[in-house]
């Protein structure tokens, strides 16, 4: 089965194995998802589906399921 | 205030010539006369006019338990530190201010002796550190002064074990494990780095992705 690609890029962003990330992964439950990465994770998902997240979106981005929902509001589907 | 622009994207960030005649000593009391203006913050040096943003941010339980401030700072305290520290002369403490001149935290690269000194006292309002790359921007800012504007070698800093995001984002600097240490009666971690493992260029796309966003 294909990765999911949001886990794909959240791996990424938080220098995380694959098999670490879950749609419950939230800021909170890792030590690696810090301010730094948080950047990182926004500046990827923004390249990634050729959007740009309004800051209130940048600030609601706490888990992998919330990321979801973000990115349904910019009409990405990953 | 006078003012140097540093872009950390750019093959040249800045370092003004004016510094290359001067002695550490010389250097750093250059850099408390100088705004630093990088892609998305200014790194002003501290004075009185932060100490009461300062203070607020620095009570903060979780800035509390992170300094180990032993309690709730009053404003003759902070006033204390801030006179101890105008008569320093190894010390740079900067306000981390957003391009709007919000007052967004403060760092601190102290203890500097012309070839090593301690990074540490990062606070940030997280609501907004959370929103653009201000902590990135601050460390690299702190340490491309470290390294390339004063001359020195190596920067440790301490970091107390509970502190997991703070021990994250120095492992992302480069920093490694150097043992560990006991400050005003609790444990910390040490960690090193040293300017030839100082290798900026993988979190230089975070900060240009960011430089572009600022320009749309």
């Amino acid at each position: 089965m294909p990765a999911d690609p949001l886990h794909e890029v959240f791996a990424s962003a938080l220098n995380l194995p694959l098999t670490a990330i879950g749609e419950q992964l939230t800021y909170r439950s890792v030590p690696h998802w810090d301010s730094i990465s948080h950047m990182a994770l926004v500046a990827a998902l923004e390249s990634r589906y050729q959007i740009m997240l309004e800051t209130q979106d940048v600030l609601d981005l706490n888990s992998v399921a919330q990321a979801r929902q973000i990115l349904k509001k910019y009409g990405v589907s990953p | 205030m006078n003012r140097l622009a540093i872009d950390l994207t750019l093959p040249r960030p800045g370092s003004p010539a004016e510094l290359s005649g001067l002695a550490w000593r010389g250097r750093v009391a250059w850099l408390r006369r100088h705004r630093l203006t990088g892609i998305g913050l200014h790194l002003a040096p501290y004075s009185n006019e932060h100490a009461g943003a300062l203070r607020e941010l620095r009570n903060r339980p979780e800035n509390q338990f992170n300094l180990a401030q032993g309690g709730v700072l009053t404003a003759e305290q902070q006033q204390g530190w801030g006179d101890a520290y105008a008569a320093r002369d190894n010390d740079l403490c900067w306000a981390v201010l957003t391009p709007a001149g919000e007052f967004a935290g403060a760092t601190r690269l102290y203890d500097i002796d012309g070839a090593t000194a301690e990074k540490g006292g990062l606070v940030l309002r997280e609501e907004l550190a959370r929103g653009a790359p201000l902590a990135l921007e601050a460390e690299l800012l702190l340490l491309h002064v470290a390294f390339h504007l004063i001359g020195l070698h190596t920067v440790s800093t301490q970091v107390r074990p509970e502190n997991t995001k703070m021990l994250s984002i120095n492992r992302r600097l480069g920093f490694v494990p150097a043992g560990e240490t006991t400050l005003r009666g609790v444990p910390y971690l040490r960690a090193e780095l040293a300017v030839a493992g100082f290798d900026p260029a993988p979190l230089l796309p975070i900060l240009s992705h960011w430089k572009n966003r600022h320009a749309r």
